[in-house]
């Protein structure tokens, strides 16, 4: 990999990752640019792939993700900020995806788009999956974001282009969504404990 | 935060039972209740990995984003000179036209006076063309084939 920075500034460590060490201000070369996609690229996968519901398209979505992120010329303060920004690309990146597939036709979603991928371990995930899929897909990020991220509301509100106030009004209604939609599944907490 | 001061509580108990405090304001807070019904899944769903192919090499992305902003520089430095040369194709086309509209009659009798008959009927009177006319024919011509050059140039 070439030494050679590209042309914009950051950043403060990583907590969870010892290589991502750096001094605040410094530009991200390729080193820290290594440590800080090992930190995070499983955890976007995800995230884009619950959002899109196919691994293939999830596969190019994250190369877009990190190379739109890579192309800013945006200051980060620390490496959490530099992540919330990741996350706000990827979501801008998989709606823009969702929004030209549903023009071609092509979204595969919910019963008909999480089926396509393979299931470790049975009907029980499956089914899980295609509650999620059956959420819009603001709905899924909200989701995504605020449980399986731990994003703020104000984080969610930046991500998704919506006010902060906003948040929470969603956000409660996509978890009665989902929540209807795995009771109708059999899949409420109750029947999950 | 703006919601529930709790939440992110809640949220964090989704692996565990909640502790006792914690499960008494879930029963009386609404939106702690409807975020405690649907974090059991999310967790769950969160810790399936349906990855099929690994994840791309760092340097490979790193490599794309560093040609994507190459081309991205190229073509912004390219944009002053788009621009030029738009204004160069306007001033030349205005040149040739300025240049015809002002010695139009001088022009045509120069024309007429090519024509055959006039040939046949004694030499040609009035046609005369100034040489100051001709300078900016051969100016123009010359400005007109380097800019057709350039364009073509570019092009390629």
């Amino acid at each position: 990999m070439s030494a050679a920075a590209l042309n914009f500034t950051t950043v403060v460590p990583i907590a969870t990752d010892d290589a991502a060490r750096r001094t605040p201000g410094r530009p991200l070369d390729d080193g820290l640019f290594e440590a800080f996609y090992r930190a995070t690229a499983a955890k976007l996968w995800a995230y884009l792939h619950r959002l899109t519901g196919d691994a293939a398209a999830t596969d190019d979505l994250l190369q877009k993700s990190y190379i739109r992120f890579l192309r800013t010329s945006a200051v980060f303060e620390s490496d959490e900020h530099m992540r919330r920004y990741l996350f706000r690309v990827a979501t801008n990146v998989a709606f823009d995806h969702l929004r030209e597939s549903s023009r071609r036709r092509e979204v595969r979603l919910g019963d008909d788009g999480a089926a396509h991928d393979v299931f470790p371990d049975g009907d029980l995930r499956r089914d899980l999956m295609r509650a999620f899929g059956e959420l819009k897909p603001r709905d899924r990020a909200l989701l995504w974001l605020a449980h399986v991220e731990g994003s703020t509301h104000e984080e969610i509100a930046a991500a998704l282009g919506v006010g902060p106030k906003s948040v929470r009004v969603l956000l409660f209604r996509a978890r009665k969504k989902l929540e209807s939609l795995l009771k109708g599944r059999g899949l409420a907490p109750e029947a999950e404990r | 935060m703006s919601g529930c001061p709790l939440e992110p509580d809640v949220l964090r108990a989704a692996a565990a039972p909640p502790s006792g405090s914690l499960r008494e304001h879930i029963e009386t807070c609404h939106e702690c209740r409807a975020a405690a019904a649907v974090a059991p899944s999310l967790a769950r769903l969160a810790s399936i990995d349906l990855r099929q192919r690994p994840l791309p090499d760092p340097s490979v992305l790193w490599l794309k984003a560093r040609i994507v902003r190459g081309s991205t520089a190229a073509s912004r430095a390219a944009r002053p000179l788009n621009t030029v040369q738009v204004v160069a194709h306007a001033v030349v086309a205005g040149g040739w036209a300025g240049l015809l509209t002002w010695n139009w009659p001088a022009l045509r009798a120069w024309m007429s006076s090519l024509a055959p008959g006039r040939f046949a009927g004694g030499p040609a009177e009035g046609a005369s063309l100034s040489l100051t006319f001709f300078g900016l024919v051969l100016v123009l011509v010359t400005v007109t084939i380097l800019l057709a050059m350039y364009t073509i140039a570019a092009e390629e």
